[in-house]
């Protein structure tokens, strides 16, 4: 048990944290806060896990230790990459003269009892998911994918449903998630099935509202009590947005666990969270660095089909028509062009799929 | 079109969080200075809510990808806009206006723990403690080949999903009806609405199954003990009933 906490925290906490400082390090020094780089760490070790992944499930039907510890070591790579690169940053912005320590934020009590409510409700959903089992019929594939995964050391070889043999379908293997829930169960020993639909969502519902915290920061600037209503909201809607089966928030709540799930709430965020930050402020105004979000939607494009192979022309359309509206509106083709560099891989991946 | 229209009002559902959105772009759209925010979150989230409703859109979206169409409206950030705009409308009214428009966007939606697919989870694994117990049962011992066992159809999406050692005669591909089955007449058997012992011996035999699990509710004409079957366990709802004319891997 504490072994499996260990293993969870550093796989799941620690290791993605210092990847996301590789990308923060070309952000402005004051946006470096642990939930940006915590998501930007997260988006660059699931587009790693997919590039390495895709390969070995298409050349080794049974190589799944072989993903485990090729994953492993080059997570810890980007990890080291990352520290070694934000710490000669920072070292370098000290040299210059740049304040080391941030002023201490002061919160009026009428700010601390919304930030409590934010708390809260994020906890609610957590416990709940813990606590509430959702039938979910797909789980009859994902979740035993993951498992076979796990259990045989195979990729995609295995009828989950029978638990016949069958050849690779690639349109399901593009998209490689459950192999990364068999992953964390591996390196944690905790059961595939369990890390589904006990653990892994508390990682990822505070990673979707760190999301949500991250746009609101942009949104709301400098207006601190208005961060915590508008993450009051979000929570509200989430809470009790299953109006329909359809809805990104029925996704998260009923199959946290779920590609699906994480491309409807986590990475259309994520693409939405860095068009916020590149595209939301003057950038005629501020010469500022904006390298880490360009490097993050080029991951998010290489890490779309990780959630599902639905994805890559999801992400491409959303990338691609915000693109092309802001470029005719503001009247500068090099927005299309530049946001249509980042679907590069969108584009590979898309041709793929059309021509399996 | 109408078809589209039936996909954005299934995807609305019981709630009001589309209608809610439209009014928050309305709001934004005439109270947004700041001409970014304004692209962002008014501009191109109206253009891509137009653009869903085209039906050349949906005709080139189902090229690509059939029947999930309703994936268009993710691109929206309704939860974002709602929360945006409503955050800006309370404006200095905070304690009220929170409370409010929380009961506003409460009562608008639907409350997602509650609902057919939901239960108070039983173990860590979310799956039936039943279902574990009859899994325990049949699955082999450590090392030993796999076993095949057919469980009645209301348990078949739960068994892999605790144990990969267990194979199945049938699963969920053989219950959804608009997915391109191949015949299984041992699932036939176990659909119909009395189970014929003879049959179900016959066809468990023919699939190699080591187990059938029988449902206590479920009628069954004819007695399994006679047709080479012997009773080997039961829970509170199932039998659980070892053939013997399939031999274990390990007795062959």
């Amino acid at each position: 048990m504490v072994t499996s906490i260990i293993a969870l925290t550093v796989i799941l906490i620690a290791i993605p944290y210092c990847i996301g400082l590789l990308p923060a390090a070309f952000i402005e020094p004051e946006r470096r806060i642990p939930t940006i780089v915590y998501v930007m760490g997260f988006i660059f070790s699931i587009a790693i896990f997919e590039l390495i992944t895709v390969p070995v499930i298409v050349v080794k039907g049974d190589g799944f230790p072989l993903v485990v510890g090729l994953y492993l070591g080059v997570e810890c790579f980007f990890a080291a990459a990352g520290l070694i690169v934000y710490n000669f940053k920072a070292h370098r912005l000290k040299a210059q003269g740049a304040p080391v320590k941030k002023e201490k934020r002061e919160y009026t009590k009428d700010e601390m009892i919304l930030w409590i409510f934010v708390a809260a409700l994020v906890l609610f959903q957590m416990i709940m998911y813990v606590c509430m089992a959702s039938f979910d019929g797909d789980d009859a594939y994902y979740v035993v994918e993951a498992l076979l995964s796990n259990e045989t050391d195979t990729l995609y070889r295995i009828k989950p449903y029978t638990g016949l043999t069958t050849g690779m379908d690639l349109r399901h293997a593009l998209a490689s998630e459950p192999i990364w829930i068999a992953f964390i169960a591996r390196v944690t020993g905790i059961h595939s099935t369990v890390v589904a639909h006990s653990v892994i969502g508390l990682f990822l519902i505070p990673l979707v509202y760190f999301v949500y915290y991250n746009c609101g920061l942009l949104l709301f600037g400098r207006e601190k009590k208005s961060l915590p209503i508008f993450l009051i909201f979000v929570n509200v809607l989430y809470i009790f947005g299953n109006v329909s089966i359809y809805t990104s928030a029925t996704f998260l709540v009923t199959r946290t666990w779920q590609g699906k799930s994480m491309l409807a709430n986590l990475v259309i965020m994520s693409v939405i969270w860095l068009l916020l930050a590149i595209y939301g402020v003057d950038r005629e105004e501020e010469d500022r660095p904006e390298l880490g979000y360009w490097i993050t939607l080029f991951m998010i494009s290489i890490g779309a089909a990780f959630c599902s192979t639905s994805s890559v022309f999801l992400i491409a359309m959303l990338i691609g028509m915000y693109g092309l509206i802001m470029a005719i509106v503001k009247k500068d083709v090099q927005i299309a062009l530049r946001l249509m560099i980042t679907c590069v891989p969108l584009v590979a991946y898309g041709a793929m799929y059309l021509l399996i | 079109m109408t078809e589209i229209v039936e996909i954005y009002k299934a995807y609305n559902g019981t709630g009001y969080y589309c209608l809610m959105f439209i009014a928050a772009l309305l709001y934004l759209w005439f109270t947004e200075e700041d001409k970014h925010l304004r692209l962002l979150l008014v501009i191109v989230p109206t253009v891509i809510q137009a653009l869903f409703f085209i039906p050349y859109f949906y005709m080139a979206y189902n090229m690509l990808d059939e029947g999930t169409y309703y994936r268009i409206l993710w691109l929206l950030p309704m939860t974002l806009v709602i929360a945006y705009s409503a955050t800006r409308a309370i404006g200095t009214h905070t304690r009220v206006g929170v409370a409010a428009v929380a009961v506003i966007l409460a009562i608008s939606g639907t409350y997602s723990y509650v609902g057919a697919t939901f239960s108070v989870a039983e173990n860590a694994y979310h799956l039936p403690d039943e279902l574990i117990e009859l899994c325990d049962m049949v699955r082999p011992e450590e090392g030993k080949e796999r076993i095949w066992a057919a469980f009645p159809p209301k348990l078949v999406h739960y068994v892999r999903q605790y144990t990969s050692e267990i194979m199945m005669p049938f699963g969920r591909d053989s219950m959804v009806d608009t997915w391109k089955r191949l015949d299984n007449p041992l699932y036939d058997e176990y659909m119909r609405p009395v189970m014929r012992a003879d049959e179900l011996a016959i066809q468990a035999t023919e699939y190699n199954c080591h187990y059938c699990i029988i449902d206590k509710e479920k009628e069954l004409e004819g007695d399994l003990s006679g047709e080479g079957f012997e009773l080997f366990g039961e829970t509170e709802h199932f039998l659980v009933y070892r053939n013997k004319s399939v031999p274990f891997a390990e007795d062959i």
